[in-house]
C-alpha cells in the first residue's frame, strides 16, 4: 500500500495521521486494527439472526412439536420410535465428523464401536427382560442361550446384570478398544487410505468373530426380545426419544467445545498438513488417538440408545457395509460442520428407509449412486448450502437471494420431516397435486428434482469445484 | 479280466435272468445270483445296483435305467432312459431319446429282500474289482480293503497272482494286508502290520488303529502295530504340511493377481479401488456367460471355452474400469479418501446389477481336463484345478512384469508413478496413462475372476470375500511394488492355510478355526505394521517423504 492510500484510509476511518507518532495516536490506531480483526471474525448480525432462527425452529420442532403430535395421535408411535433410532445414528455421525471431518482420518470401523455400546445395553436388557423360557433352569438366562444348550450364565455376562456397569461398559469399552487400537495404528504412522483399509479389516474381523456362536453373544441372530417393557408402554417411546434428543444435544455441545478449543485447532491442522505439525514440535498421534477414542465413545453411546429403541441388535449392525454407510451420512450432511453430520444422518436414514420399502429393487442402486454423486457433485454437503447463504448475507446480499439459495435445503428438510412422521403421501396429494392418486414413483421424482436443485445450486455457487492435480504431498495431506 | 469277455456281448442267459426277476421266487433268484457270480462281469454293475435299489425298469421288454439329469433348452432338467447293460440312450418310436421329467417306477422290477441285498452288495464289490475303467478299478480295490469281512480276499489274491507287477499291484497288496491284519492268522497279522507301516496311507492307518484295539493281549503284535502307526502319523503330518502349502499357494496366487492391480493403481494415482473385487466378479460372470454360450452353441468344443473366456474377462473388466475411471475417478484426483467412498458406491451398484441379472450361486462347469487330480505319492493328492490356477496366475504375473518393465506403457507408467509433474513436463500424457493403467489393473482383477469359478460357486458378492485379504496384501507388500505384492500375497496365502489346521487341532477351537485364523492373521498384520509401517518394501528417497 502506498503512503497516499494509507493516508486516505486513515482519514476515512477518522484516525490520527501516520505522522503523529505520539503514544495516544499509536494506541488508537492499534486498537482500531484489533477491533477490525475481531469484527471480521464475528459474523454480522444478520447471520447471527439466521442461526438463531434456525436453532429456534429445530428446537421447537424436535422438543415440542413432534412429541405433541405423537401424543395427540397425529403421528403413530412407531414413527417416533424410528425417529429416535435416527437420532442415535446422528450421535454416531457426530463422532465420525470429529474423526473424519475435523481430523481427516477416514475410519471404516465406527459400526464396530456402535455395536460395542449396543451389545452392552442389549446384554443388560436381555438379563433383565429376556428370561426366555418357562422352565425354571432356563428362566434367568437370555433366550438364545438355551438354543446353544447353556444352562448357566457365562462369567462375562454376570457384571451386565448391573445397569451402572452396562452403562459404563457401553461408553468405556469403545473408548478403550479405540484407544488401544489407535495407539498402535497411529504410532506407526499408518495414515490416509492405509488407515481406512486397516480399520475396514478390523471391522471385518470383529464381524466374523461376533457372528460365531462360540462368542456367546447370540451368533448371527444377535440379541432380541429384550424390549417387552417398551412395547407395552408408549410413554417409554416418548421418554427414550427425548432422552436420545438430550444426549444428542449434549454430544453436540461437547464436540463443539472440542472443535472450538486449541485442541480442535490441532486436529484441523492434522487434517490439513500433518508434517508441519511435526516440525512445530507436536506429537500428532496422541491427538489422533484422542479424537478416535472420543468418536468411538460417541458411537458407543449411540449404540446404547439404539438397542432399547429397536429391540434387536445383530452382527448385521456392525459389518463393513454399515460402517461405510455411516461415513456417507456425514459426507451428505457436510464434513467439518457438526450440525451437518446430524442433518446428514437423519436425511440419509429417512430417505433410505422409505426407499427400501417403496422401491425395494431400486434402493440399493440409489444407495450406491449416492456414494458416487455426493462425492463427485456435492462435496460440501447440505451444510455447504447454508454456508453459502451465510456468505451471501455477510457480503451484503439481499435476504431474498439467500432464501433462494436455501430453498433446496429447506425442501429436503421438509420432505424428510414429513416422510419421517408418515405425513408425506397425504400432504403431497392434497397440497402439491390436488389429487389423492399419486404414484410412489412420482414422490421420488420430486425428491430427485429437489436433490438435483440442491446439487446444482452448490455447483453454481462454488464455480470451481476442487480439482487439485494429484501430487504425493497432497495424498499425504489427506 | 481277459479280452474275450470285453468283446463278447452279455450272454442272453443273463439278460433273460434279469427279466425273469420280475416274477421269480427266492429259489429262482438264488440261481440267478449264482449264475452272475460265475459268469458276470463289470458291465452288469449298473443293472445290478439298480435292481438292488429297485430302480431297474422293464421298458418294452428291455432292461432300462435312468441316467443322470441333463439340462435341456426349453424342457428344463430331464432324466434320459438308458439301456441297463450298454448304457446307450433308449430311443422311442420317433427315433428320439426317451426323456422323463421325474422318476416313474411303475415298470420297475421289485427290489430284493434285505438279506439278498447284502449278497448283491458283496457281488457288486467283487464285480467292480474287474471294472475295465482304471479309476473305478482302483477305487474298488481300496473299498475292498475297507471291508470288515474277508470275502473278497481270494479274489484280490487271484488278481495279484495274475499280475504281480501291474499298476494296481501295490493297491491290491495293501488291501490284502488290511484284510489280513483284521482277520488273518497271527503270522499273517504280524506280517500285515509291518507291511502297512511301509504304505503309510490314511487307509492303512485306519486299519492299524482298528487292529490295535483288538491286539491288546499280544505284545509282539501290538509293538509292530504301534511302530507302523507312528510311521503312518509321521508321514501323514508331512503330507498335510505339503498340502497346506499347496492350498496356500493357490489361494495366494489369486490374491497376488488381485493385489497387483490394486497396488499398481494405488502407486500411480494414490487411489484405493474399493470396487476392485467387483471387477473380479465381472470377470467371473464373463466366464459364466462364455461357458453358457459354448454349452448352448458349441457343446463339442466346450472344453476350450477358457481360450475365449480369458481374453473376454480381461477386456470386459478392463473396459468397465476405463469407463469408471473416466466418469468418476478422474474427477477425484488428489482426494483419495473420497475416491475410496465413490468406488465403494460403484461396487454396490455393480453387485446389485449382477444380482438382478444373474442371481446367486451359479456354477460354471469346469472343462473336463481340469477335473480330478494327480496323486504324486500315496495320499498326496494335487487337484488339477488348483494346479491350473497356480500356473495361470504365474503366467499373468509374468505378463504384468513384462508389461511394466518392457513395454512403452510400462515405461510411462513407471515414470508417472515416480514423478508425475516431471513426467508431464516431459510430454507424458499422464491422464491417459492413468486411464490405461486403471483399465489394466481392473483387467487383471477380471483375470482373477476367470480362476475363481474353477473351484468355487460364483455369486455377485464374491469379490467381497477376497477384497479385504487383497487390501492386506497391498498394505503388507508396500505401495506400488510388484515384488512386495507377490511376496505378501503368497505369504498371506500360506499363513492363512497354516494357521487354520493348527487351530483345528485344538478341539475347543476347531469349529471356528477358519474365522479365528483370519482374525489372527489380521492381528499379526497390525503387529507387523508396528515394525514396517510402510510395508515390506517401503518407498525410498524423495518418494518416502510423505
Amino acid at each position: 500500500m502506498t503512503q497516499t492510500r494509507i493516508k486516505a484510509k486513515l482519514e476515512k476511518d477518522g484516525l490520527p495521521d501516520l505522522d503523529d507518532q505520539s503514544p495516544e495516536a499509536m494506541r488508537s490506531r492499534l486498537l482500531f486494527r484489533a477491533s477490525q480483526t475481531y469484527l471480521a471474525r464475528t459474523p454480522p448480525m444478520q447471520v447471527i439472526a439466521m442461526r438463531i432462527g434456525g436453532i429456534v425452529i429445530v428446537f421447537a420442532l424436535f422438543f415440542v412439536v413432534i412429541p405433541l403430535l405423537t401424543s395427540s395421535g397425529v403421528v403413530p408411535y412407531y414413527k417416533l420410535n424410528f425417529l429416535g433410532k435416527y437420532l442415535c445414528f446422528a450421535i454416531v455421525a457426530l463422532g465420525i465428523d470429529l474423526i473424519w471431518g475435523y481430523t481427516g482420518l477416514l475410519s471404516l470401523c465406527q459400526a464396530l464401536f456402535f455395536c460395542l455400546g449396543g451389545y452392552a445395553m442389549a446384554m443388560h436388557l436381555s438379563l433383565k427382560e429376556g428370561g426366555g423360557d418357562v422352565r425354571p433352569e432356563y428362566h434367568n438366562i437370555p433366550q438364545f442361550m438355551f438354543f446353544n444348550n447353556l444352562t448357566t450364565l457365562p462369567a462375562f455376562w454376570i457384571p451386565f446384570k448391573s445397569f451402572t456397569f452396562a452403562l459404563l461398559a457401553g461408553i468405556a469399552l469403545p473408548g478403550i478398544v479405540a484407544g488401544i487400537f489407535g495407539f498402535f495404528i497411529f504410532r506407526s504412522r499408518v495414515r490416509g487410505v492405509y488407515l481406512s483399509i486397516v480399520t475396514q479389516a478390523v471391522a471385518w474381523g470383529a464381524w466374523l468373530l461376533i457372528s460365531r456362536n462360540e462368542m456367546l453373544m447370540g451368533g448371527t441372530n444377535g440379541l432380541t426380545n429384550f424390549d417387552k417393557t417398551m412395547n407395552e408402554k408408549p410413554s417409554w417411546i416418548i421418554g427414550l426419544y427425548l432422552l436420545t434428543l438430550v444426549v444428542l444435544l449434549a454430544s453436540y455441545l461437547i464436540c463443539r467445545a472440542i472443535t472450538r478449543s486449541r485442541l480442535g485447532k490441532v486436529l484441523v491442522a492434522i487434517r490439513d498438513r500433518e508434517t508441519r505439525l511435526y516440525f512445530a514440535g507436536y506429537q500428532p498421534y496422541a491427538f489422533k488417538v484422542f479424537a478416535f477414542a472420543v468418536g468411538a465413545m460417541l458411537a458407543g453411546i449411540g449404540g446404547m440408545l439404539y438397542s432399547p429403541q429397536v429391540g434387536i441388535i445383530t452382527p448385521q449392525n456392525m459389518n463393513v457395509e454399515t460402517s461405510i454407510l455411516m461415513v456417507i451420512w456425514v459426507a451428505l450432511g457436510g464434513r467439518g460442520k457438526l450440525w451437518g453430520a446430524i442433518f446428514g444422518a437423519i436425511v440419509t436414514n429417512v430417505t433410505l428407509s422409505s426407499l427400501s420399502s417403496d422401491l425395494p429393487s431400486l434402493w440399493l442402486y440409489v444407495q450406491g449412486g449416492m456414494f458416487v454423486l455426493v462425492v463427485l457433485l456435492f462435496p460440501e454437503g447440505f451444510a455447504g448450502i447454508w454456508a453459502s447463504a451465510e456468505k451471501q448475507i455477510a457480503e451484503g446480499a439481499r435476504w431474498g437471494r439467500a432464501i433462494l439459495t436455501l430453498v433446496p435445503l429447506f425442501a429436503v428438510a421438509l420432505f424428510v420431516l414429513m416422510e419421517a412422521l408418515g405425513l408425506t403421501p397425504d400432504a403431497f396429494r392434497k397440497v402439491v397435486f390436488h389429487t389423492s392418486n399419486v404414484d410412489v414413483q412420482l414422490k421420488y421424482v420430486l425428491l430427485i428434482l429437489i436433490l438435483g436443485l440442491a446439487g446444482g445450486t452448490q455447483v453454481l455457487l462454488n464455480q470451481k469445484p476442487q480439482r487439485k492435480e494429484f501430487a504425493p504431498s497432497a495424498a499425504a495431506a489427506n | 479280466m481277459n479280452a474275450a469277455t470285453v468283446v463278447a456281448p452279455v450272454s442272453a442267459e443273463i439278460i433273460d435272468g434279469f427279466k425273469s426277476l420280475k416274477t421269480a421266487d427266492s429259489d429262482q433268484r438264488q440261481k440267478f445270483y449264482d449264475l452272475i457270480a460265475q459268469k458276470g462281469d463289470a458291465r452288469l454293475i449298473p443293472a445290478i445296483s439298480a435292481y438292488r435299489n429297485g430302480t431297474l425298469l422293464l421298458h418294452d421288454d428291455k432292461l432300462a435305467i435312468y441316467g443322470e439329469r441333463v439340462d435341456l433348452a426349453g424342457q428344463g432338467s430331464m432324466l434320459p432312459l438308458l439301456d441297463a447293460i450298454t448304457g446307450d440312450p433308449i430311443k422311442g418310436a420317433d427315433g428320439k431319446p426317451i426323456l422323463y421329467s421325474k422318476i416313474d417306477l411303475t415298470d420297475a422290477i421289485k427290489s430284493p429282500p434285505y438279506r439278498e441285498k447284502r449278497i448283491l452288495a458283496n457281488m457288486l464289490s467283487a464285480l467292480s474289482l474287474n471294472d475295465p475303467d482304471p479309476q473305478k478299478h482302483k477305487q474298488a480295490i481300496r473299498d475292498a480293503g475297507d471291508r470288515t469281512d474277508d470275502s473278497l480276499l481270494p479274489a484280490l489274491k487271484t488278481q495279484l497272482a495274475a499280475d504281480p507287477n501291474g499298476k494296481f499291484s501295490s493297491d491290491i497288496q495293501e488291501a490284502i494286508s488290511r484284510l489280513e491284519l483284521l482277520s488273518g492268522t497271527r503270522d499273517e497279522k504280524l506280517a500285515a502290520a509291518t507291511t502297512l507301516g511301509t504304505y503309510k496311507t490314511d487307509r492303512s492307518l485306519t486299519s492299524l488303529e482298528r487292529a490295535r484295539d483288538r491286539a491288546k493281549d499280544d505284545p509282539q503284535l501290538l509293538a509292530a502295530i504301534n511302530s507302523s502307526i507312528a510311521a503312518c502319523n509321521r508321514y501323514q503330518s508331512r503330507i498335510s504340511f505339503i498340502q497346506d502349502t499347496f492350498a496356500g499357494l493357490s489361494l495366494g496366487s489369486i490374491l497376488v493377481l488381485l493385489a497387483l492391480g490394486l497396488s499398481i493403481i494405488f502407486g500411480l494415482m494414490g487411489v484405493i479401488n474399493m470396487a476392485h473385487g467387483e471387477f473380479m466378479m465381472i470377470g467371473a460372470f464373463t466366464t459364466y456367460v462364455v461357458s453358457e454360450f459354448f454349452r448352448a452353441h458349441f457343446p463339442g468344443i466346450y472344453d476350450w471355452y477358457p481360450i475365449v473366456a480369458i481374453p473376454m474377462a480381461f477386456l470386459i473388466a478392463g473396459v468397465a474400469g476405463f469407463i469408471c475411471e473416466s466418469l468418476v475417478i478422474r474427477h477425484l484426483y488428489g482426494r483419495p479418501l473420497e475416491t475410496l467412498l465413490a468406488t465403494w458406491g460403484i461396487g454396490m451398484i455393480l453387485i446389485q446389477a449382477a444380482r438382478e441379472k444373474f442371481g446367486d450361486n451359479l456354477s460354471v462347469r469346469p472343462p473336463s481336463w481340469i477335473e480330478g487330480g494327480i496323486e504324486v505319492a500315496p495320499d498326496l493328492f494335487f487337484p488339477l484345478n488348483r494346479l491350473y490356477i497356480i500356473a495361470f496366475c504365474a503366467m499373468c504375473i509374468a505378463m504384468v512384469y513384462f508389461i511394466v518393465n518392457r513395454t512403452k506403457l510400462g515405461l510411462l507408467l513407471r515414470a508417472t508413478t515416480q514423478n508425475r509433474e516431471m513426467a508431464a513436463a516431459l510430454g507424458v500424457a499422464t491422464r491417459r496413462v492413468d486411464a490405461l493403467t486403471f483399465a489394466f489393473g481392473t483387467g487383471l482383477a477380471g483375470l482373477a475372476g476367470v480362476a475363481v469359478p474353477m473351484y468355487n460357486k460364483i455369486n455377485p458378492s464374491i469379490g467381497q470375500e477376497y477384497i479385504v485379504d487383497s487390501f492386506m496384501v497391498v498394505v503388507v507388500g508396500g505401495v506400488g511394488k510388484l515384488a512386495g505384492a507377490i511376496i505378501a500375497g503368497l505369504g498371506l496365502g500360506f499363513l492363512n492355510k497354516y494357521i487354520e489346521p493348527l487351530l483345528q487341532s485344538v478341539p475347543s477351537l476347531a469349529s471356528g478355526a477358519t474365522v479365528l485364523g483370519k482374525v489372527i492373521v489380521l492381528a499379526l498384520i497390525v503387529l507387523f505394521l508396528q515394525f514396517r509401517p510402510a510395508g515390506l518394501f517401503p518407498p525410498k528417497g524423495r518418494m518416502a517423504d510423505n
